[in-house]
């Protein structure tokens, strides 16, 4: 009996003393939007992965409220288009800590196959890839989200034609409604970005410019809350060797990512994407491994620079100071290579 | 005549509370701001949502016009949607409350419309009107329309009886007492549901202009989202607020105009 007794004490012991080690495991607030962006931190979820630390993960319909969110510390960890990325950083200085996909292809504009911009491509041979001449686009009506990387790819295809935003008529317009209204029949280009795009395509609509085919860079933005990076750096960089996974996974399991973007829309976010497009998120949107990321991060002509093409498009455009640039410019765009760099040695010593 | 001193004198007697109120408001909103109990993320002290409101009036920054610009194209678009609901609701609501046919006809299709909510409509409205003016004024239309019907009928419904009845002793016909007995008797409540209109119309505002849209106050409450400037967004919702106030102060000028004799009890 005496025996039974030391022998509960010990199981009793031994879970009190293991409880808190359980309970104790770190825990973050991840986000993201029904895009390609969020699928890594789905995947880590969805099929159970065995990560250092636990996370949850909220969606959100698009960067605006996700950026509000961040600024009222409901999320820690997350990934967003290049937009809100900056406002993020310039109004909360959020850090921006990896590239989660280079998104110029995948912002675009389209017609229907009636246009006559069609006839025409490559004018400018500079940009061989963007259909229509100055004069085919010249006094188009053209439905646009502003503020947006979609603006700026058509800012971008405009300058390549020679032409301003002056010289054409946008209507700001939100992507869903974009693609309701030129069904309709209402303007006679309409720019959206994926998912949306995949709808243009299925529509029969023809795509004639997209941001890479203009020349320029969009990077999708992983970004990190300031205080929290502040207070847990080892936290993100646990978060982001996992991100960094899924990453890989996209990159070399190809057929298994689709599947998993698949049901990552269809049960998360509620979309339903065809085969094909689900493809083309994978072959448009250049992923990076965590050597490239380094690079992008710290190369002055690539991310830094990509950051500031973007912030020169909002003062053009007169939506940030540029004084505000300016502040931006010296912090680096709040670029933060140095997770990425603890994610490489963190892989190294595993290896 | 009162003097104007007098006047004055009466007014701040009135009202001294009211200003009082709202100073209070301004100063408590200032004092979380400066003392950090809702960070600067959270909440723009007024002083630099006025500083903001002042600038808007002759810069476009950020949003792309000028709050003259903003409020114009928004004054257009809810009183468009507002004067077409008043001129269909208004009848409607008295003509279903007079005649019960038209009730019968009509009140099951407008129970149905009556609980979708107005940013509901904006891809039908789309696909109907395109995304210009028309659609916008549609969906302020539907958020103006069914206050205007609902008191219109109330209204008509209210009409004393006996009125009614001593009008048909002397021979009236029915089409001669709703013009003569029952509009008249339904005026307070008309005007009650115009004002209820009024108000549905301006708080719709934002909704309709989440359609194409380049410049109006929801416009740039949108584009001051996306920019992530609380300043711009407060602006544009007490601007709004502001506009909507001074419409309301017209409307009960015109309804004591109208309807004095016919005011409802206090």
């Amino acid at each position: 009996m005496k025996r039974l007794i030391q022998i509960f004490a010990l199981v009793v012991a031994l879970i009190v003393v293991a409880s808190p080690i359980a309970m104790a495991k770190d825990s973050i607030r991840t986000s993201g939007q029904p895009c390609l962006h969020g699928l890594p931190i789905w995947m880590a979820l969805d099929e159970g992965w065995d990560t250092p630390v636990d996370f949850t993960f909220t969606l959100f319909p698009s960067g605006a409220p996700q950026v509000e969110a961040m600024a009222a510390g409901e999320w820690d960890c997350g990934a967003m288009g290049t937009v809100p990325t900056l406002m993020a950083s310039l109004r909360y200085g959020a850090k921006l800590i990896a590239v989660s996909n280079e998104e110029g292809e995948t912002n675009d504009l389209w017609v229907r196959p009636d246009s006559p911009l069609l006839k025409t491509k490559g004018a400018n041979p500079k940009y061989p890839d963007i259909y229509g001449t100055k004069e085919d686009w010249k006094g188009k009506k053209i439905l646009a989200t502003t503020v947006s990387t979609g603006h700026f790819a058509l800012s971008a295809t405009l300058k390549a034609l020679g032409l301003s935003d002056e010289d054409v008529d946008i209507v700001h317009i939100e992507q869903g409604q974009a693609i309701t209204a030129f069904s309709s029949g209402e303007g006679d280009i309409v720019q959206l970005w994926a998912p949306f795009s995949y709808i243009a395509e299925s529509k029969g609509w023809k795509k004639v410019s997209s941001g890479k085919r203009a020349g320029i860079k969009i990077p999708g933005g992983v970004v990190v809350r300031k205080e929290f990076a502040e207070e847990h750096p080892d936290l993100v960089v646990a978060w982001l060797d996992t991100y960094m996974a899924g990453l890989d996974k996209m990159r070399t399991e190809k057929a298994a990512a689709e599947k998993e973007l698949d049901k990552y829309f269809t049960d998360y976010c509620g979309l339903k994407l065809p085969a094909d497009a689900l493809k083309n998120e994978f072959n448009l949107r250049p992923i990076y491994t965590v050597d490239e990321q380094i690079d992008i991060l710290e190369s002055p002509d690539k991310l830094p620079a990509w950051m500031k093409a973007i912030s020169q498009f909002f003062v053009d455009q007169d939506r940030i100071d540029k004084s505000e640039q300016e502040e931006y410019l010296e912090a680096n765009c709040y670029i933060d290579s140095s997770f990425m760099r603890e994610v490489a040695k963190l892989r190294a010593a595993r290896k | 005549m009162k003097n104007p001193s007098t006047k004055v004198s009466a007014w701040w007697k009135e009202y001294w509370i009211s200003v009082l109120s709202l100073f209070v408001f301004l100063l408590v909103w200032e004092l979380v701001c400066r003392t950090g109990l809702m960070s600067r993320h959270q909440l723009v002290p007024p002083s630099k949502v006025f500083i903001v409101f002042i600038k808007k009036w002759y810069t476009k920054s950020p949003d792309g016009a000028l709050l003259f610009d903003h409020i114009k194209t928004s004054l257009t678009l809810a009183l468009t949607g507002f004067g077409a609901a008043v001129l269909i609701g208004t009848p409607l609501g008295l003509v279903m409350g007079w005649w019960k046919s038209v009730n019968l006809l009509v009140r099951p299709i407008f129970d149905a419309i009556r609980p979708i909510p107005p940013i509901a409509w904006i891809p039908i409205a789309i696909l109907w009107l395109g995304i210009d003016i028309e659609a916008k004024a549609f969906i302020i239309w539907l958020a103006a329309f069914v206050p205007c019907v609902i008191n219109s009928y109330t209204g008509i419904r209210l009409t004393n009886p006996v009125l009614i009845r001593v009008a048909q002793i002397y021979g009236a016909s029915n089409v001669e007492t709703f013009w003569k007995i029952g509009v008249p008797s339904a005026i307070p409540m008309v005007f009650t549901g115009i004002k209820l209109s009024l108000n549905a119309a301006w708080t719709t505002l934002v909704a309709a202009e989440l359609l194409a849209a380049s410049q109006g106050l929801g416009y740039m409450i949108q584009m001051g989202r996306r920019l992530a400037r609380p300043d711009i967004i407060i602006v544009g919702m007490l601007t709004i607020g502001l506009t909507g106030a001074l419409m309301s102060y017209l409307l009960s000028k015109a309804e004591q105009r109208f309807a004095s004799s016919r005011s409802l009890s206090d």
